[in-house]
């Protein structure tokens, strides 16, 4: 129990003198602007607590704020949301933006990572066997690629029906059925498929 | 500064940054009673607070398709990416399967990512969790379902239904 003790107490002075250092450079920084920051009298420990967790959200969002990226445009100039609103709606791209985001990563992925022989190998002929055998009719295979991880398949069809048709037909077909990226426009006859390996956690 | 304050001070900074991450996770747990049959399925199906099963009695001759169709919320943010995803079920069946398929589409209503996961063992009396990891919403995350299949029902088993009990996206 005294050796518990002395320990707790170690940890506790090691951790105070620390703690002692940064709040002096703290207060040092912040008596030039305010002298007021470090003036202020402590009323109890609890309202201590409360101002403190106060000041780290502040600062959180403050600091999540200025990473977001800043409008641009005929909105820039507007009022500013509030930070931590900001910070979450920053980030989100139009859909545009998003499809040719993710198509980009993909392609990058495929075209950098090594290629597992046997893994691609056999995944290649079972893409090329689903669709020989009549799984997705009016549909036929052009071109694929495969590294160790991913599969790009360009397809091409017969109708815009069979286009729309294709996810239904081969999504709980090994080997689309894990997942399956599809790329392809309204009226296209092609679609572009990335494959991922079954297993791989995607991203 | 007393060291009851510095002491304070030192326990609300790591306080909040173990707490900050995990609040900021956003997710919905809804029950699998909000699937509802998809089109063209002729199979039959009940709703309790168990979520949705199969009702459906084993027929040797051949029984009706069973599908039904979970909606997702994408909580309205185009390009938002899925962060979890999973299904909690149970698959009262020896003889077939559940398998449940991811479909993500644009506002052209193509599909823009597919994903299917499924069990393949016997029957089982405890729940069954597929989880679709990081899935991106794919091109355009604007819209999702997952299009389940469930077995029918095995009275000989006397296990009950195989049911979807719960889905959650965040």
């Amino acid at each position: 129990m005294g050796g518990r003790a002395l320990l707790v107490a170690a940890v506790a002075g090691v951790a105070a003198v620390g703690i002692a250092s940064i709040a002096w450079t703290t207060a040092s920084k912040a008596a030039r602007p305010t002298a007021t920051a470090v003036t202020t009298p402590a009323v109890t420990d609890k309202s201590d607590l409360r101002a403190l967790q106060l000041q780290v959200e502040a600062l959180r969002a403050d600091v999540a704020a200025r990473d977001a990226p800043h409008p641009e445009g005929p909105g820039a100039a507007a009022a500013p949301a509030p930070a931590a609103a900001q910070a979450e709606e920053a980030p989100v791209l139009s859909p545009a933006e998003a499809h040719a985001l993710k198509r980009q990563e993909l392609d990058t992925r495929v075209e950098s990572e090594s290629v597992d022989r046997n893994w691609s190998h056999a995944t290649e002929q079972k893409i090329d066997s689903v669709f020989r055998g009549g799984v997705a009719p009016g549909t036929t295979v052009e071109s694929m690629k495969c590294g160790s991880t991913l599969c790009r398949v360009k397809v091409q069809h017969d109708t815009e029906t069979t286009r729309k048709s294709l996810s239904k037909a081969i999504a709980a077909t090994e080997p689309f059925d894990y997942g399956v990226y599809y790329f392809s426009e309204p009226g296209s006859k092609e679609t572009v498929l990335y494959v991922l390996r079954a297993g791989s956690m995607e991203k | 500064m007393k060291p009851m304050n510095i002491a304070v001070w030192a326990l609300s900074v790591v306080g909040l940054g173990l707490i900050a991450p995990v609040s900021k996770a956003e997710n919905h747990t809804m029950s699998g009673a909000l699937c509802v049959p998809s089109t063209n399925t002729s199979g039959t199906f009940g709703y309790s607070q168990y979520g949705v099963h199969r009702a459906d009695v084993f027929d040797p001759r051949g029984a009706p398709d069973g599908v039904v169709t979970c909606p997702l919320v994408f909580n309205n943010a185009p390009g938002k990416v899925i962060s979890a995803l999973e299904m909690t079920v149970y698959d009262r069946s020896n003889t077939e399967n559940i398998s449940c398929t991811l479909v993500v589409t644009n506002l052209n209503g193509d599909a823009t990512f597919t994903s299917t996961r499924g069990t393949n063992t016997l029957a089982q009396s405890g729940p069954i969790t597929f989880n679709w990891f990081t899935v991106s919403g794919g091109s355009t995350g604007l819209y999702g379902v997952i299009n389940c299949h469930l077995p029918y029902l095995v009275p000989s088993l006397n296990m009950g239904y195989s049911h979807i009990a719960t889905y959650s996206i965040g």
